[in-house]
């Protein structure tokens, strides 16, 4: 096809946009990304960073804890040490849909705590663009940012925040004096 | 060949115990000569070994001070038999103090630790001149070469060889990496488990495909497919009593009676007794408690800094005790014992006390309070003051006769431990230093029991007899159920209602009951519905997001994986009367059986149904519900569909057939949808309500429960 010739103004414009495309598409190859692991709970899909997920184990063995709140799941032997197992829908509120069979726990760690997250199913590890991460619809404590799919959110876990939740930590008991 | 760190903690553990030997050695010589043969011949072959593998090791003063004391007592300078001189004594003994200084000090701070190294040299050089002759040099090898190997076992008086010690050493670390490797081994028990199950799903689907059909290639699968299930499970079995042998394996390595470890330092104690003039017996109480040995690591500093306190300021010299009526010999006493979920370490002495007006004055004259704030001070404030930093110096002892140096160093690493330190004392009768610590892991036997469907643990040194009990032997006394016990009424509590659960009145046929004593004498009877048995478990401290949950101790792993908390019974024995309110009787409360395989569907329907006042049992497959309705009256059951060992399907089918619980009504929730093949085929007939999972809303499943029920009843 022949195109017509071009001013010189026409011939700077189109190399800038060129430019400009060119930039663009580095940009996008360049993106840093993050690993998470997925999993679903209560209807919702959840992410850890990979960096702070310790292990996944069966839910057979959770034990159930007599007089604990409602976000306690239970709680799990690890490297023998008994870890407590959360219930990020109670804790955080989310709307809960229907009843799950909890299959799993996953354990994140972080400065030395660790805890367990109650899950129905872990799906496995996913890179995730850094780009595609915004602050979370739910904004609730170490949920504050997530990342939107064609399908559904994926709200993405701030595991230390979530370490240093009060709520987990426990009011002081009464000692003899 | 070890990496040198392994090397390392084996010289350093071996020295602790090579030097405790000498040290019982020589004071046994110095008490009996004449019958010291073995006695000098234990004390020269240790101090023969220390200096081989210090000197192997690069520690060449520690090689060094051992050479000279061996030379002291050896043939050359000492007739065995005579009595060796003060001087000799008190001089090995200095130096085996050095040594054990010197060897924490490398332990803790590093090789390249200058701490204790002149100490040795001084000794050393004292020795040489006390034995006259001008010191051997020894070579240093590099790092890193293998250990000596021991002298050749000494032949005794008596003309026996002595057998060796066959026990060896193992670092922490490579403790934690078994116990990581047995927890793998769990996963991996897990993971059999989960196949096993997938191997029986697929012969249920296989069955279902076949429909009884008589190809003989289906029954040959299916004959394959139960080969394989059945050994999946001895698999899993095997796997299960292997890891239960290698965790009691673990324990008896991670764990040691409080006495061993105590025992060591008693040496010790002794020897500074004797050198500061004064006489001192030592009494063990609660020796018999297993604890976590690094937990006996890190108070071992703070334990000698107390008992060498005790010694140097709370025991009287002996004239001093004889003339105020006291014996001669003071008496250091240690009691250990649990207390809920702490271990209590009580370090007393019968000795002056704590004179508390001279505290004050002290406290007000370095500066630490003012007049005015000293004299508002309580008795234990005033005390207290006692672990501040800068108060204790020995001039501070002499005028004051209260505590030596160091007592801040005690409390900061009691605190450390995430414990606490008290003080009591009574001037003139003596002092008690009370060391409150959260336990790390425990050995110790508990009753299993069960509580309103849970399985708790109740510490056996708690328990001062176990009963069975009718209704009719309790009273009631302004509503507090009372019960007499060996001629004592104690008050009678439901273990539930202790955890927080819901509690039902006792059944009048007869309960068990655990009566627990607390070390203050009181007494509580605690009901519960089933004694399982006693077994040794290993109990460890809940975590941090639990420990606000009074009425738990801890958790015992019972073994083979599975874990039970730890009743706290300081909580119930301490727990105020409950407020006279009625229970709900078990022969009017409606129960309903839940039967569903996955842990949170059934703490979940139990937490819906109990708050809403129902009784609830639950199990985890169709044969053990079956079981439960043998021998429990059941109103309703709620029962899942897919489900190992019998199904739901199956379960309701046998149900349906049997006369006497044909029409026990059934809800079904499922993850299937009620229209799905197997769904249709519950709902038809089966059940007469159908919960999706997915849909599942806790006021419906009440409301159809209620419905039900009243239905029943009309």
């Amino acid at each position: 096809m022949r195109g017509r010739v071009r001013s010189e103004q026409e011939e700077e414009l189109l190399l800038r946009e060129r430019a400009k495309l060119l930039s663009g598409r580095r940009r996008v190859a360049e993106a840093p990304s993050e690993s998470f692991v997925l999993f679903r709970h209560g209807g919702q899909l959840f992410g850890a960073a990979v960096r702070f997920v310790r292990l996944g184990v069966r839910a057979r063995e959770l034990l159930e804890v007599p007089g604990a709140p409602a976000h306690i799941a239970g709680a799990v032997s690890v490297d023998a040490a008994l870890v407590t197992v959360v219930d990020l829908s109670v804790l955080y509120q989310l709307p809960k849909i229907g009843i799950q069979d909890l299959k799993s726990v996953l354990v994140v760690e972080a400065g030395g705590a660790r805890l367990g997250l109650a899950s129905e199913h872990i799906l496995g590890v996913k890179a995730l663009f850094r780009e595609s991460i915004v602050p979370s619809p739910v904004a609730a404590g170490a949920l504050s940012r997530s990342m939107v799919t064609e399908t559904e959110t994926i709200q993405l876990i701030d595991v230390p925040a979530l370490l240093a939740d009060g709520r987990l930590r426990p009011s002081p008991r009464r000692e003899k004096t | 060949m070890s990496s040198i760190d392994d090397v390392l903690v084996i010289f350093f553990g071996e020295l602790s115990e090579q030097l405790v030997r000498m040290n019982d050695a020589l004071l046994s010589l110095d008490a009996d000569p004449a019958g010291g043969h073995a006695q000098l011949e234990k004390f020269l072959r240790d101090a023969h070994s220390v200096k081989g593998t210090a000197a192997n090791l690069g520690f060449e003063e520690m090689a060094g001070l051992a050479h000279w004391m061996e030379e002291l007592l050896g043939p050359a300078h000492y007739a065995p038999g005579e009595r060796p001189a003060r001087e000799k004594v008190d001089t090995l003994l200095e130096a085996l103090d050095a040594l054990r200084g010197r060897g924490e000090a490398l332990a803790r701070e590093g090789m390249a630790t200058p701490t204790g190294r002149q100490r040795l040299e001084e000794l050393a050089q004292r020795l040489q001149s006390v034995v006259g002759t001008t010191p051997r040099k020894h070579p240093s090898p590099s790092v890193g070469v293998a250990l000596a190997q021991p002298a050749p076992a000494a032949v005794s008086a008596a003309g026996g060889a002595e057998s060796v010690d066959e026990s060896m050493r193992v670092s922490y670390r490579h403790l934690r990496e078994i116990e990581r490797r047995v927890n793998g081994l769990r996963q991996l028990r897990g993971r059999l488990g989960g196949r096993r199950e997938v191997t029986a799903s697929a012969l249920k689907q296989l069955d279902a495909f076949s429909q009884g059909a008589a190809d003989p290639r289906l029954r040959e699968l299916r004959r394959l497919l139960e080969g394989l299930g059945r050994g999946l499970q001895e698999d899993e079995e095997q796997l299960s009593s292997s890891i239960q042998e290698l965790d009691g394996d673990l324990r008896t390595v991670q764990l040691a009676p409080l006495d061993s470890l105590l025992e060591g330092l008693r040496p010790g104690v002794l020897t500074h007794a004797r050198r500061v003039g004064k006489r001192v017996s030592f009494k063990l109480a609660g020796g018999n408690l297993q604890v976590d040995r690094r937990l006996f690591n890190e108070l071992k500093d703070p334990l000698v800094h107390l008992f060498r306190n005790a010694v140097d300021h709370g025991l009287e010299e002996p004239d001093v005790r004889r003339r105020t009526g006291k014996s001669e010999s003071g008496t250091l006493s240690i009691q250990a014992y649990l207390s809920g979920d702490r271990i209590r370490l009580e370090i007393r002495d019968d000795g002056r006390g704590i004179n508390l007006d001279a505290v004050r004055a002290r406290a007000i004259n370095r500066g630490l309070v003012s007049a005015d704030v000293a004299a508002a001070l309580t008795e234990s404030e005033v005390r207290a003051l006692l672990l501040r930093s800068g108060f204790s110096t020995a001039a501070a002892v002499t005028e004051t006769s209260g505590r030596g140096v160091g007592l801040d160093v005690v409390a900061n690493t009691v605190r450390q431990l995430q414990g606490t330190l008290e003080i009591q004392s009574t001037l003139g009768v003596g002092t008690a230093f009370i060391l409150i610590l959260p336990r790390a892991q425990v050995a110790e036997q508990v009753f299993l029991v069960d509580a309103a469907g849970r399985r708790i643990a109740v510490r056996v040194a708690s328990v001062e007899r176990t009963l069975r009990v009718t209704a009719a032997a309790v009273k009631h006394v302004c509503g507090q159920p009372l019960l007499r016990v060996g001629g004592h009424e104690v008050r009678l509590v439901s273990l539930a209602q202790a955890l927080g659960l819901p509690a039902w009145e006792a059944p009048s046929e007869g309960f068990p009951v655990l009566v627990l004593k607390g070390s203050g004498g009181e007494r509580v009877g605690v009901r519960c519905d089933r004694i399982l048995g006693v077994q040794d478990a290993l109990v460890r401290p809940v975590p941090e997001e639990l420990a606000g949950l009074e009425h738990l101790a801890g958790a015992a792993d019972l073994g083979n994986g599975r874990m039970s908390f730890v009743l706290n019974d300081e909580c119930v024995l301490r727990a105020p009367a409950p407020a006279a309110a009625p229970l709900p009787t078990s022969d009017h409360a409606v129960t309903i059986l839940v039967v569903d395989d996955t842990v949170t569907s059934r703490a979940l329907h139990r937490r819906v149904l109990e708050t809403a006042g129902y009784r609830v049992l639950t199990s985890a497959n169709g044969l053990e519900a079956l079981r439960v309705l043998e021998s429990e009256m059941v109103q309703l059951v709620v029962t899942d569909l897919e489900m190992p060992e019998l199904d739901g399907i199956e379960m309701l089918q046998r149900i349906r057939a049997s006369p006497r619980l044909a029409n026990t009504p059934a809800v079904l929730v499922s993850s299937l949808p009620p229209d799905s093949a197997r769904g249709s085929l519950a709902a038809r007939g089966l059940a007469d309500a159908y919960v999706t999972k997915a849909a599942y809303d806790q006021g419906a499943l009440l409301s159809t429960v209620k419905r039900l029920i009243d239905m029943k009843r009309r």
